[in-house]
């Protein structure tokens, strides 16, 4: 019988109420004044106490993303399911500490703290070189980036190898707890990711053997279907990729939005979980449109400070889950 | 040879019905009950001003227990376990048995039931407190079935002629 989470469910239906929806977001990026639109988020449980200047609200929300994950924590007794949202920001670390190491520049100040492992631990384990400390995909990748990078010079490995890495290890713990919802997000997502970095590799550097290496297994699209299209037209790519039509459509035809529209879709699959009452589902979304929430906010403020009009930042804000 | 007249004995088959109505759909509400309020916490935890209404969603899947105690009183004290004494043979006393069975499957199985759908109208309630009635009425719906299951159980209990 799948496992419900009758507390932490109900606790994040109430939160969903205190999302900002999509006409707040078009509100706050048609407002004049920083002042309102700060007032505003802070109604929504932004701390802007913590900052002096308004220039400094990735400060307030990395707090608030480290509080999302203090939450998860706190509701979800499993390391397992936890560690699914965490691990992306222990990849995160990982990547910012060794492409700092081959410059030779501090990292400290950018570590996060949202990880499974705590940001001193992280930076400990890689300085010492204690890798047996981490699990064996982890430390796999971190081998085999430090080698690619040694064979290339090109930091963009390092980046490819510790996603790839970081997607396997989401897709197995997801295997493990064997949730539908979960494991479909996981496919769709690696999916999308591969599309993304398909297009873009397609566009910036030509060559095949480039998507290669950034490839993610795990998702519906195979390598081989790829690598048959790297140099296929452009208008027959849609039927080559059955089943992801629009995006592909997208990447052809719209290519500057195609993050947005990948956005979008995720968010239309979130979705989904508002129909689902008691089981993990809800707490998932909920994950997912925070995560949205912040990069909203950040899309307002970094036009605001910069002059960009209502029109343009609206352009570029993400679907809204509530 | 004591042990199995024992097992046979009227008044210990009524007792064994008795315990069956109550014990079975007493862990039905209990479960229903600690789901449903095990998400009302989770609501209050973020606004304590809904309590009130959810406290009546959480009571919901506890009458499924209430009706196994109703049927399990009756059965006691239809056995004279209550009272003067009854003689009760071996049938009346399986027939009781069989009487319990109902209201203790049926609570069991709804009350969790409900204690689910009770839960998944707090989040209902928890977006929107004007809902209540709404969240009420489809948990309500399931009470259906534990109140069958307390009707035949009534039913064959006043059937069962002793004495």
């Amino acid at each position: 019988m799948e496992k419900i989470y009758p507390y932490a469910v109900a606790k994040i239906r109430v939160k969903e109420g205190r999302l900002l929806t999509k006409a707040n977001l078009e509100n706050l990026a048609s407002e004049k004044s920083i002042d309102r639109i700060v007032s505003v988020l802070r109604e929504r449980g932004y701390d802007f106490d913590i900052v002096s200047r308004y220039e400094d609200y990735g400060t307030v929300l990395r707090k608030t993303q480290e509080d999302l994950y203090k939450l998860v924590k706190e509701i979800i007794d499993e390391k397992d399911v936890v560690d699914i949202f965490l691990s992306k920001n222990d990849y995160y670390n990982i990547k910012l500490i060794l492409k700092n190491q081959i410059e030779n520049k501090d990292y400290k100040e950018n570590l996060v703290d949202t990880g499974s492992i705590s940001k001193e631990d992280i930076a400990r384990i890689m300085e010492n070189e204690e890798y047996d400390r981490l699990d064996d995909t982890t430390k796999s990748a971190i081998d085999e980036a430090r080698k690619m990078y040694e064979k290339t010079k090109m930091p963009f490995v390092i980046d490819a190898i510790l996603d790839r890495a970081c997607f396997n290890k989401m897709r197995n713990l997801s295997k493990m707890i064997d949730n539908e919802f979960i494991l479909n997000y996981i496919t769709k997502l690696i999916d999308i990711t591969n599309i993304q970095a398909f297009f873009r590799v397609r566009k910036m550097y030509k060559k095949p053997e480039i998507f290669e290496i950034s490839y993610i297994e795990g998702g519906k699209i195979s390598l081989a279907t790829f690598m048959e299209n790297f140099n296929e037209d452009e208008q027959n790519l849609k039927y080559k990729f059955m089943g992801f039509s629009d995006t592909i459509e997208q990447a052809i035809y719209n290519y500057k939005n195609l993050d947005i529209f990948c956005d979008n879709y995720m968010m239309n699959y979130m979705k989904e979980a508002k129909l689902k009452s008691l089981t993990i589902e809800p707490i998932v979304a909920y994950i997912y449109a925070k995560k949205t929430e912040f990069k909203n906010i950040r899309i307002i403020f970094t036009g605001k400070l910069n002059g960009i009009s209502p029109e343009k930042i609206k352009e570029r804000l993400r679907e809204s889950y509530v | 040879m004591e042990f199995l007249a024992g097992l046979a004995d009227g008044r210990f088959l009524a007792i064994l019905g008795a315990s069956i109505a109550i014990i079975f759909a007493g862990m039905g509400s209990a479960r229903g009950t600690s789901i449903a309020g095990q998400a009302a916490a989770g609501a209050v935890s973020e606004d304590s001003s809904k309590f009130g209404k959810l406290l009546v969603l959480q009571l919901l899947p506890g009458t499924q227990g209430l009706y196994g105690f109703i049927i399990a009183f009756l059965i006691l004290s239809k056995a004279g376990l209550l009272g003067a004494s009854v003689a009760l043979t071996t049938g009346q006393g399986f027939q009781l048995l069989a009487s319990g069975l109902a209201i203790g499957i049926t609570g069991l199985v709804s009350g969790i039931a409900q204690g689910k759908a009770a839960a998944a109208g707090v989040g209902v309630v928890a977006k929107n407190a004007d809902d209540l009635g709404k969240a009420i009425t489809l948990a309500a719906i399931v009470e259906t079935y534990a109140l069958l299951g307390l009707l035949i159980s009534f039913l064959a209990y006043n059937g069962v002629v002793v004495g």
